[in-house]
């Protein structure tokens, strides 16, 4: 097991360095660049820009910005007697710019290292950035994937024992449709009725004392009671709904599938043949055994829901991490793009060893090696 | 036996060659198609809306309204007002006439790039499962480097690099290039799945023993038996890229306003929620119905696929994982259509899978 685990997360390693390198040349594609955006203003002179460009590294060659980005620079250029002059170097020459003073030691840790930078936008470090929109997203992607499954799966054992029966006609087309509809048209439909019209529900954003503290120990008991609690989930209802919809249809269809595998086993004709009732039969025996599939869906789900959850959150207006990266991206903020990107990745990939090793866990008949 | 049979022949006066006519397979999947009402239903829905998106012009001119000419005195007219049947915008253009124009562009990006997703898929998926080895690894490493990112964000990524190489604001040809290039992974997965197991069949083998070369076999005697699948994908590939295009335009890194999309149209809305719910209501309806049809029709195939159906299930579920990555999410039943296997060439009126309802 632990064999297994360590040799999928060798085999990530190769796929991780293609996105790196993936989302580094995409990003460098763009013309302007870091520079232009640092320096946008009417009064920079060519010297202050190019100043930038070589503080910043742009004007090494792309191999060794993409080094510096990837393990930092701090063991590129280092200062060995103190004076914050670099003195001693590596792949990087001392004196940069040819103005016959060493550069400034490297300060740079590189993404390996969970330095990702600092915004170009906001002007603070990226991880910090990113530290404070996580549990937003952690809340709504949670909440949403309770949702979908608290749902989802009763939707499924109930059409695949009644198959072919109205209920699982009815649930089949609603999977259809809901799959067709755009979840941002949904979610605007839903704030122009119970946001606008009927004024039940907030439009958007997120609570200033979100649920997620209630969640910590030692929460704050005075903020965890009732009225309070309620007016923190009132934000929740709506985006938990939009962004967990889709995965309702999923879930079921995926449950129902794996139920109807499970219900011609013999066990559980045998179930049926010593008297049990027809629930105990369907929950007992068939869905606990039809539910182990649904574990090697689980993780690449969590970060689905994570990751997919950009759409939902500019809706309405929910701080996370999707938000986020969509906000960088219009406003050239590369250093967050990358880092909201390669977050989602990582997730994404370790989503799926997660699900592998939870399939192991639940179900012993699975062996790996 | 044969006098018996010579008798109802004789009865029933029907010439014996006349019994015995068969059918192609393409001739057994159109007689298939004209009795699958529903398909044909959603597809005859397909045909006017495009056909009526790309006649905009017409249309417009017909009923005197333009989808660009601003009136201040008439906006935010309801639906069934005079002239302007679906009413006008907060400038008050015809709402009918952007709908239209609007379903060009969309149209236009699905099914492009759905036609450059495709292209690349199919190609890549028969050469990594014909040759396998080396290119195979490559071309599988590509596909789970490229799944892992967030599709969202590559497509941002690459539609904001294309803005600020081409210095305007994105147009279609970018988002169709963007698009197509991101897509192909999932139809390459299923090809390539396909393509391994049609590699080991005899006319394969008798191509290769005529001396064919490795293309012919690929592009030649190959690709037709890949119709069902690629069939199957390209209907999903434009249902789900009408999706893909309308939340790009929302996020507002599609199709730049004034150019009408479906997508951008209801990102304008969205601010006019109180005084034109039917701003809101059309282009959503419009996306919602033509992808909704697009899927409904993807699970219409002229040929037989493996007998139990699996291929379909796999190609929806694979189809389902990347709608997945974006949060736009597509599962369809992983019941084969009615008929499924029914009309093997082989064994006519056979029902050898398990979930197929053959029509009796």
């Amino acid at each position: 097991m632990v064999k297994y685990v360590l040799r999928r997360l060798i085999q990530a390693i190769p796929t991780l360095f293609g996105i790196t390198v993936l989302v580094y040349l995409l990003m460098s594609l763009a013309p302007g660049g870091p520079a232009k955006a640092l320096t946008f203003s009417a009064n920079t002179t060519p010297q202050q820009v190019a100043r930038v460009e070589a503080a910043l590294g742009l004007n090494d060659p792309l191999p060794i910005q993409y080094l510096r980005w990837l393990l930092g620079d701090d063991w590129m250029r280092w200062d060995t007697d103190g004076d914050n002059i670099a003195d001693a170097s590596f792949i990087l020459p001392l004196d940069a710019d040819g103005d016959g003073v060493n550069e400034a030691p490297g300060t740079r840790q590189g993404i390996i290292r969970g330095d990702f930078g600092r915004s170009f936008f906001y002007r603070r470090p990226v991880s910090e950035m990113i530290g404070e929109r996580v549990a937003a997203t952690l809340e709504l992607g949670l909440s949403a994937l309770t949702f979908a499954l608290l749902i989802g799966v009763p939707i499924g054992i109930f059409a695949a024992v009644r198959k072919g029966g109205a209920f699982d006609n009815v649930t089949r087309v609603a999977a259809v449709v809901t799959n067709a509809i755009p979840n941002f048209w949904i979610g605007l439909i839903l704030i122009l009725i119970f946001g606008s019209a009927l004024g039940w529900l907030p439009m958007g954003g997120r609570a200033d004392n979100p649920v997620a503290q209630c969640l910590v120990p030692n929460a704050p008991a005075d903020l965890c009671h009732y009225p309070y609690i309620y007016e923190r989930l009132e934000y929740l209802i709506l985006p938990t709904f939009v962004l967990g919809m889709g995965a309702v249809a999923v879930w079921s269809r995926f449950m129902r599938a794996s139920m109807l595998e499970v219900i011609n086993q013999d066990y559980m004709r045998t179930a049926k043949a010593k008297g049990l009732s027809n629930r105990n039969v369907w929950f007992g025996h068939g869905a606990r055994n039809a539910m182990i599939p649904l574990a090697t869906f689980l993780g690449p789900a969590i970060t689905g829901l994570l990751s997919g959850a950009a759409i939902t959150e500019t809706i309405f207006s929910w701080p996370g991490l999707g938000r986020f990266g969509v906000q960088a991206v219009t406003s050239q903020d590369y250093p967050v793009v990358m880092a909201v990107v390669i977050v989602g990745a990582v997730s994404t990939i370790l989503g799926f060893i997660l699900s592998d090793i939870l399939y192991a866990i639940i179900d012993p008949r699975i062996r790996f090696d | 036996m044969a006098t018996h049979a010579q008798a109802v022949v004789t009865k029933l006066d029907v010439q014996p060659k006349e019994v015995h006519v068969s059918r192609s397979l393409t001739q057994m999947a159109l007689r298939r198609l004209r009795h699958d009402y529903l398909t044909l239903i959603a597809l005859s829905i397909i045909i006017v809306i495009t056909a009526l998106s790309f006649a905009a012009p017409l249309v417009t001119n017909v009923l005197g309204v333009s989808p660009t000419r601003t009136q201040t005195d008439k906006t935010f007219l309801p639906p069934g007002s005079p002239v302007h049947i679906f009413g006008t915008d907060d400038l008050g253009r015809d709402h009918l006439a952007r709908l239209l124009y609007a379903g060009q562009i969309s149209l236009k990006i699905a099914f492009s790039a759905a036609a450059l997703s495709l292209t690349i898929g199919v190609a890549l998926g028969i050469i990594t499962g014909y040759y396998g080895g080396v290119i195979d690894d490559m071309i599988n490493w590509l596909i789970a480097t490229l799944t892992s990112v967030p599709i969202l964000f590559l497509l941002l990524i690459i539609s904001s690099v294309l803005r600020s190489l081409s210095d305007a604001p994105p147009s279609d040809v970018t988002l169709i290039i963007a698009l197509g290039f991101i897509g192909w992974t999932g139809t390459t997965r299923i090809v390539r799945g396909e393509t391994l197991s049609l590699r080991e069949r005899e006319y394969v083998l008798s191509a290769r023993a005529v001396g064919a070369s490795s293309w012919r076999i690929m592009f030649v005697h190959m690709l037709p038996n890949l119709i069902s699948v690629i069939i199957i994908t390209l209907a999903i590939d434009i249902g789900s890229l009408i999706l893909v295009e309308a939340a790009l335009s929302f996020l507002g890194l599609g199709v730049m306003p004034p150019t009408p999309s479906w997508g951008n149209m209801l990102s304008n809305s969205q601010t006019f929620f109180n005084k034109g719910v039917w701003l809101v209501i059309f282009p959503g309806l419009l996306i919602f119905i033509t992808v909704l049809l697009h899927v409904r029709d993807g699970r219409w195939h002229p040929r037989r696929l493996r007998s139990d159906g699996t291929q379909l299930r796999e190609t929806l579920r694979e189809k389902g994982k990347g709608l997945r990555k974006i949060g736009l999410h597509l599962v369809l039943s992983p019941r084969p259509p009615i008929g499924t296997d029914c009309a093997d060439r082989f064994h006519p009126g056979a029902c050898r899978c398990a979930g197929c309802l053959c029509p009796s």
